[in-house]
């Protein structure tokens, strides 16, 4: 039986772009809007199973055999990793700091671009999630290949900045050199973070991101909000955090875009 | 040309040299689930490179 879950993964070899704040906010959003999410924290920074899950335990699952590492390493099914979160409806696989060193484990591995996704294969066979989302490093190596293969749809957030740009540019060269491994990967979008109204460099930003061609940019974009900070330093999505924060707001418009694309 | 110009220039290149590739090509299919399945566990045990590797990768 055809699996009916979506798998999308957020990706941008550019550090600090928001991928995990994103991957965190939709996968909450998308919750509120009535579908069943599946976090995966696939950066060894562990910040999406912060943006969850007390540091303690965060560390603790982080240094056990019950994390993503384990799980790639050995080649498991990933239905033994998923732990609840506080919230109904949003379940997560933690990380850990060894993710660090996935790429030597991987290197040995036969046909190692597909270990997530044969990982991924009784999850999505179950269709016990609407969405699997995926959290990645801000790397482009063999794991990053993993999370691309493994994934229907990728979401690139884009810090407005000029290297920002650049690094999306690179980004693109990359999906191109390796698109005859992912085929059936569909770019969703560009969705720009940590804008700042504030700055006239926004507008150049914006009016460069105007001449993409066949390229969605996110009509939502999301604007620097200390909400976001605050909910980090909480341990909790921003829209659980404080609803009525304008980031919380933009998060879930950007959800409802992102349905509405991946639904079309 | 300014940095972000040039970078949306590369984008939309990357993006349409993509297109022509996938209607002009034929991509190479992606490994089947049951081909993994079957794989040894270390395809490189017995391969030349594995000679040069040091200890601690292997």
């Amino acid at each position: 039986m055809a699996s009916s879950t979506h798998v999308l993964c957020f990706v941008n070899n550019k550090g600090g772009s928001g991928k995990s704040t994103t991957c965190a906010n939709v996968g909450y959003s998308l919750s509120s809007l009535g579908y069943k999410v599946l976090l995966i924290d696939g950066d060894m920074q562990l910040n999406l199973s912060l943006a969850y899950f007390d540091e303690d335990f965060v560390l603790e699952t982080a240094k056990s055999d019950k994390n993503l590492y384990t799980a790639i390493k050995s080649q498991k099914d990933l239905s033994d990793y998923i732990f609840p979160t506080r919230y109904p409806g949003i379940d997560m696989i933690l990380s850990s700091t060894l993710m660090s060193s996935i790429e030597y484990d991987l290197f040995t591995k036969w046909q190692r671009e597909y270990i997530l996704k044969n990982g991924l294969k009784n999850i999505l066979t179950e269709n016990k999630y609407d969405y699997i989302l995926i959290d990645s490093p801000p790397t482009l190596g063999g794991w990053v290949m993993n999370i691309l293969c493994a994934s229907h749809y990728m979401i690139t957030p884009v810090e407005a900045s000029p290297w920002g740009l650049f690094g999306l540019a690179n980004l693109f060269d990359f999906l191109n050199e390796i698109k005859y491994v992912t085929p059936d990967l569909q770019m969703l979008g560009v969705c720009i973070t940590k804008a700042d109204s504030r700055k006239s460099y926004l507008k150049q930003t914006l009016s460069a991101l105007e001449e993409l061609r066949h390229t969605h940019v996110f009509e939502t974009y999301i604007k620097v909000d200390s909400a976001i900070e605050w909910s980090q330093e909480n341990g909790r999505p921003v829209m659980d955090y404080k609803k009525s924060s304008r980031s919380a707001k933009e998060y879930l418009c950007l959800t409802k875009e992102v349905v509405e694309r991946v639904t079309q | 040309m300014s940095l972000s110009k040039k970078s949306i220039h590369r984008i939309n290149k990357a993006v349409e040299t993509q297109d022509f590739e996938k209607d002009s090509s034929v991509p190479l299919p992606p490994p089947t689930l049951s081909d993994t399945e079957k794989t040894p566990k270390n395809p490189l045990q017995k391969s030349r490179m594995i000679q040069n590797l040091p200890d601690y990768l292997l």
